[in-house]
C-alpha cells in the first residue's frame, strides 16, 4: 500500500548540478517532525529523474514521479512537468516579468527618466538578449560539479584544465 | 652548494636563465636525471611502469586571478587621460599650459585616481542609467576593478596579510553577488559575466583532500577504463576484418548445397543471398 502511494506521489524539487547524461538531479525539500520539541525540520532527498533531451537546468523547480520500473540504478524517476525556468521570472497575477522586487516595465521606466550617460551602452536589454544558456560550457559553469585539481593532466587530455577543478 | 653548481654547468640549456625560479629539490632532480620520471613522491613500480604517474597540482593561493575566475588582466591606463574629478572641466584644458595638464592628468596623480577612471570606464559599459552605481551589475563590475587592482598589488607585496584578507572578503562578496543575479534574473547574469571576462564556476567540496593515495587510485581507473576502450576497438576492428572472408565463404557454401540439393532433385532449402533477391525481381516481373 504504502509503495504504491509512494509511487503514485509527485514531488516537487529543483534541479542541482551533477554529471549523469539524459538525466536530472532533482533536490526535493521535505519536512521532518521532532517528536521531542514537536517541530518540523527540513531534511533534502535527491533523485535523479529521467530526461533524455537535458532541457533541465541547474535551478529549475520541476515535478517528479517514481518510474514503475527503475531505468537504470540510479535513474528511479521521470520528469513529469517543469515548472518553473530559472531565469525570466514572472508575476503569477499580473503576468508580467519581475527582477527581485520590481517589474521590468518599472526600471525601464525609471532608467529612461534619468536618461545614459556620455558614451554609455546602456545597460542591458531584455528585448535583444539571446535564450538562456548560451554562456553554458563558456564562461558559467553552474552546471557541472565542483572539485579540487588533483592530476596535472597532460595538453590533449579531457581533463587538462578543467574549468570545474579550482 | 657544490653539487648545485655542477648540475648548472651540466644542464645549462635545461636550467637557463630560470635557475633563480627553480627549488634546490627540483635542481637535485635534474642533476640526478629524475626529473621527468619522478616528482619526489613515493609510488609504486607497477604504476610507474605503466606510465602511471601522480603530478601534483601547483598551489595556488585563493586570491590569484586563476582560482577567483578572471580571464582578463587589467590594462594599463593612459597616463595623458584627465582625473575624474577635472572631466567636467575637461573642455578649458587647451587653455592651460602644459605642466597644469600634466599635474592634471593621471601621470602624477594617485592610485585611488586611476581605480576611479578605471571603475568609471566598467560602468560605462554596464551601467543602467547615467546616475546608476547601486544595481548588482553595477556593483559586481566595482567589485571587479577593486580585485583586478589588489591581485596585481598581492604579486608585489604578497606578505600584506591585511589586503590578502580584504581581497579574499571582496572576492567572495562578489560570487554571493553573483549568485544572487544567476538565480533572479539569468539571462542579465550570462550578459554581465561576457562582458566583464568572469569565470563562473561552482565551489568545490570543503571536505575533499588532495591526496596521493586517491589520485593514484582514479589514475589506475582511469588507466583501466582506456585500457578497455582500445582492447574493445581493436577487437572490434579484427570482426570487421574477418566479417568480408565469412561472408564469401558462406555464400559459396550455400551456392553448393543448392547446387547440390538440385542436382538430386531434392527440395532446395536454402537460399543464397545475393541470387535470391535477383530471383524474386525475375518472378516479379
Amino acid at each position: 500500500m504504502a509503495k504504491s502511494l509512494a509511487r503514485s506521489a509527485l514531488f516537487v524539487g529543483k534541479c542541482i548540478a551533477h554529471e549523469l547524461k539524459g538525466a536530472a538531479k532533482v533536490e526535493v525539500k521535505l519536512l521532518e517532525l521532532d517528536e521531542n520539541l514537536h517541530m518540523y525540520f527540513p531534511s533534502f532527498q535527491h533523485y535523479f529523474a529521467d530526461d533524455p533531451k537535458e532541457e533541465c537546468k541547474t535551478g529549475d523547480i520541476v515535478l517528479i514521479r517514481e518510474l514503475p520500473k527503475k531505468k537504470t540504478v540510479l535513474i528511479t524517476h521521470s520528469v513529469e512537468k517543469m515548472l518553473y525556468k530559472l531565469g525570466d521570472v514572472t508575476d503569477p497575477i499580473t503576468g508580467k516579468n519581475v527582477i527581485m522586487s520590481k517589474y521590468r516595465d518599472q526600471i525601464k521606466e525609471r532608467n529612461e527618466q534619468f536618461g545614459p550617460g556620455e558614451g554609455d551602452a546602456g545597460g542591458f536589454n531584455y528585448e535583444e538578449a539571446p535564450p538562456r544558456g548560451w554562456q553554458e560550457g563558456k564562461k558559467d559553469f553552474s552546471h557541472r560539479v565542483g572539485y579540487k585539481a588533483w592530476h596535472v593532466f597532460e595538453p590533449g587530455h579531457p581533463l587538462h584544465d578543467d574549468p570545474a577543478a579550482s | 652548494m657544490g653539487r648545485i653548481l655542477a648540475v648548472n654547468m651540466r644542464n645549462s640549456v635545461a636550467v637557463g636563465s630560470n635557475n633563480g625560479n627553480l627549488t634546490r629539490t627540483q635542481l637535485l632532480l635534474i642533476a640526478d636525471g629524475r626529473h621527468e620520471t619522478r616528482c619526489g613522491y613515493a609510488m609504486k613500480q607497477e604504476l610507474t611502469e605503466n606510465g602511471i604517474i601522480w603530478r601534483r597540482p601547483e598551489h595556488l593561493p585563493a586570491w590569484h586571478p586563476k582560482k577567483s575566475g578572471e580571464l582578463k588582466t587589467p590594462t594599463p591606463l593612459d597616463l595623458t587621460r584627465l582625473r575624474k574629478d577635472v572631466l567636467p572641466a575637461a573642455s578649458m584644458m587647451e587653455e592651460v599650459n602644459e605642466v597644469t595638464q600634466q599635474l592634471l592628468s593621471l601621470k602624477f596623480a594617485r592610485s585611488s585616481e586611476h581605480s576611479k577612471v578605471e571603475k568609471q570606464d566598467v560602468l560605462c559599459q554596464i551601467r543602467r542609467h547615467k546616475y546608476d552605481c547601486g544595481s548588482i551589475e553595477a556593483r559586481i563590475g566595482m567589485l571587479t576593478v577593486k580585485i583586478r587592482r589588489l591581485q596585481d598589488k598581492m604579486f608585489v607585496c604578497k606578505k600584506n596579510a591585511l589586503e590578502r584578507v580584504h581581497l579574499q572578503e571582496t572576492i567572495d562578496r562578489r560570487n554571493k553577488l553573483l549568485r544572487k543575479l544567476r538565480n533572479h534574473d539569468y539571462k542579465c547574469f550570462e550578459w554581465l559575466i561576457e562582458k566583464l571576462e568572469i569565470l563562473h564556476r561552482p565551489f568545490p567540496d570543503p571536505t575533499e583532500r588532495r591526496s596521493r593515495k586517491r589520485s593514484l587510485r582514479k589514475l589506475v581507473q582511469l588507466y583501466g577504463k582506456d585500457l578497455q576502450e582500445k582492447r574493445l576497438a581493436e577487437y572490434q576492428e579484427a570482426l570487421e576484418k574477418k566479417k568480408e572472408p565469412f561472408l564469401k565463404e558462406k555464400t559459396e557454401t550455400l551456392r553448393w548445397i543448392v547446387e547440390t540439393e538440385a542436382s538430386l532433385g531434392v527440395p532446395i532449402s536454402v537460399s543464397v543471398p545475393g541470387e535470391e533477391t535477383e530471383e524474386s525481381d525475375t518472378q516479379g516481373r
